[in-house]
């Protein structure tokens, strides 16, 4: 026995762009299903997310400029419709905020205070009380408005469900209770976020593993752009207290906010004025290759010579940068301490390709948030994650709503999927001669994809790292094992998204490989230009298997014609 | 000596009559926190062990929420010092799924329309 949920929409992933999508179907008079691996606002990556969010908000600045800067930073790959969509929506998505409960920094005079990050031309990131935390709990208290979305806090996609080529919903194992279940939807939008956990050192939580990609990927949905991953510069890998918590390296160096500095393995100063992310990464790496960096692969914060009094950067560091309490709470004194940090992977640009309404390819199927892929480009405006998790969930949810409209449930029958799920776990849960735990297979993973596709990436090293991959996914992946009980197994969990990670990974060393430039995070030793002409790589599976192709970035005619 | 004692509380409503409480010894190592080492559990000794492995490790999103010596804490902000034993149960106030995790959701059936759904029950300590 199992049970069909039916429902208008179906929403996966409850994060920022989930939330909000869920949030916008249910106004629109829809019945809603939201599923998410974990608990709302304690789960997924909006919470771990610094309190930065884009909007031209300020006098002076325009969606023109939001537009210019973020198409500017993406190094000529993000789609223009994608990015004029995301700046002239950000304005109205923040006011929704507000309303919803969620609390900004203001100035005296009840304006917004803003922080200038790298590759703003004007001050434009807003400041998130309680950072992505405050936000995923102020779209969290909405959603309790709603009695028509119906949420399931414990859930693991395991399979898209199609008729006649339109995705009509999904299997999911509800990990609390061990039960596997269907939901049947009229429209289905994908909003579960990015794969950073393919690597070893990342700064986001260890659920962000992207097995719905290659899920969706095998009904036909073209990926666009995977190699390209965003590492953040200043994640903190000693002390180990605080490994892998992202400390805003764009506050540290503000002359105007703390005046620091970053230094390197001996003490120098290697980095001057206000880099973007992939401009740093590049200094860190360079320092790293001479064997100037610090003992863990990067390189030290230093307040000491900050221009300010202490009690101004007290003042300043209690009041901007949440994590300087957090840190004092494991005992680190950013003052004074040196606080050794590194480049870990910190958001997914690419992903599902969409349109400006959150269509994908596949038919019933939309999506939005970190999952989608041509938004930013080659790397990321800071602020603009959070920005795009509000404006795409409402786009997407408006689109999938519409859709949904024209469409009917029908009967169908589920129980063969149902039942091929519960010997999959039953077959993991087999006691083999050389058995091998999920977590075992996923640290195997991320140490060849650390060795072979991190921050330098090289024509033969991708293809050795390829064949790494296709070892661990024939050879290892049958011995996966995990232990019998039903409530809560959380290796069976483990077990989908390493299965999902090995499938994924694949995907990004072939689309690492097809782009034969440097460009943004994506460095390439052996082809160290950038292309004049920028391109998509995309990656579709057909008949003839694997797919790999180029796409044009998407153009628009006029500024003034787009909204 | 070098290491840390945790007492750890045991449930699987699915297999136990009552709980227990399982003891494990682990290296300490500096700057250890109750997270961790509740993790290190998991991955080195005993993988039966159910907690939520969906954190922020900072001090964020309070799903790490663990009762260590009688109060309900954070436990990525619980820092162990060498030598001690802490004894480790689920948070307070929620129903016990299995183990140290607990549902952080609690159900309200809309009795208008007859279907139930999570509302935030919890609040940051």
């Amino acid at each position: 026995m199992f049970e069909v949920r039916k429902t208008d929409i179906l929403v996966i992933g409850g994060g920022g762009a989930g939330i909000k999508a869920a949030i916008t179907a249910a106004e629109l008079g829809k019945e809603v299903v939201l599923l998410s691996k974990g608990p709302l606002s304690r789960t997924g990556i909006t919470p771990v997310a610094g309190e930065g969010i884009e909007a031209s908000v300020n006098p002076g600045d325009s969606v023109q400029m939001h537009y210019q800067d973020t198409i500017r930073s993406g190094r000529g790959l993000a789609d223009e419709n994608l990015v004029m969509a995301l700046a002239a929506d950000s304005v109205e998505r923040i006011k929704e905020l507000e309303a919803y409960g969620a609390k900004f920094k203001k100035n005296d005079d009840g304006t917004f205070a803003t922080s200038i990050r790298p590759g703003q031309t004007l001050s434009r990131n807003l400041f998130i009380k309680g950072g992505g935390w405050g936000l995923a709990a102020s779209l969290f208290r909405r959603l309790g408005d709603f009695p028509n979305i119906y949420l399931i806090d414990s859930a693991v996609v395991t399979k898209f469900l199609q008729t006649d080529g339109r995705v009509i919903g999904v299997v999911y194992l509800n990990v609390a209770t061990g039960v596997v279940e269907v939901i049947q939807a009229k429209a289905t939008i994908l909003a579960s976020g990015g794969y950073e956990e393919l690597w070893p050192f990342t700064d986001t939580p260890p659920d962000t593993t992207g097995e719905t990609l290659p899920m969706v990927y095998q009904i036909g949905a073209q990926l666009i752009d995977l190699e390209m991953v965003l590492y953040y510069p200043g994640v903190v890998v000693y002390p180990p207290a605080a490994r892998g918590w992202l400390v805003q390296y764009e506050y540290i160096l503000n002359p105007e906010i703390l005046g620091g500095r970053v230094l390197n393995g001996k003490g120098e100063v290697f980095v001057k004025g206000f880099p973007a992310r992939d401009e740093f990464i590049r200094a860190v790496r360079n320092e790293v290759k001479k064997g100037t960096g610090s003992p863990n692969g990067g390189f030290y914060v230093d307040l000491s010579h900050s221009p300010y009094d202490r009690e101004v950067i007290t003042e300043r560091l209690r009041s901007w940068l949440h994590q300087y309490s957090n840190l004092k709470n494991v005992g680190i004194d950013i003052r004074d301490d040196k606080v050794e940090m590194a480049p870990a992977a910190h958001y997914c640009l690419g992903g599902i390709k969409i349109d400006e309404m959150g269509h994908t390819n596949v038919t019933g199927l939309f999506a939005a948030g970190e999952i989608t892929g041509n938004v930013h480009g080659a790397n990321r405006m800071s602020g603009n994650a959070l920005s795009e998790t509000q404006v795409f969930g409402r786009r997407a949810a408006i689109t999938a709503c519409g859709y949904a409209d024209q469409q009917t449930l029908g009967a169908c029958d589920f129980a063969d999927q149902v039942q091929r799920e519960y010997r999959l776990i039953a077959s993991w849960k087999q006691e083999k001669p050389k058995a091998l735990r999920p977590i075992a297979l996923k640290a195997r993973l991320q140490q060849v994809m650390d060795q072979y596709v991190g921050l330098e990436r090289e024509g033969e090293s991708l293809q050795e790292g390829l064949s790494k991959v296709r070892e661990l996914r024939m050879v290892e992946l049958p011995k996966l094992s995990v232990v019998p009980h039903r409530r809560y197994c959380y290796e069976v969990q483990e077990a989908y998204e390493v299965r999902g990670m090995l499938d994924l990974a694949e995907l990004v060393i072939m689309s690492a490989m097809s782009r034969k430039e440097t460009r943004g995070h994506h460095f390439r030793v052996d082809y160290p230009h950038t292309d004049p002409v920028p391109y998509h790589t995309t990656i579709q599976w057909s008949k003839d298997g694997h797919t790999l192709g180029v796409m044009p970035v998407a153009k628009i005619d006029n500024l003034e014609d787009v909204k | 000596m070098t290491t840390i004692e945790l007492k750890i509380f045991r449930f699987d409503p699915d297999r136990d009559s009552v709980p227990y409480y399982q003891q494990y010894t682990l290296p300490w190592t500096e700057g250890l926190t109750l997270l961790m080492a509740v993790r290190k559990v998991y991955e080195t000794i005993d993988p039966t062990l159910g907690f939520r492995n969906f954190f922020c490790g900072r001090g964020l999103c309070a799903s790490c929420l663990m009762t260590v010596n009688g109060s309900t804490k954070k436990s990525c902000h619980v820092v162990l010092e060498v030598g001690r034993e802490y004894v480790v149960e689920p948070a307070k106030g929620y129903p016990i799924i299995r183990d140290l995790v607990v549902d952080y959701g609690a159900k309200r059936t809309d009795s208008l329309l007859g279907i139930e759904y999570n509302v935030m029950s919890g609040t940051m300590i």
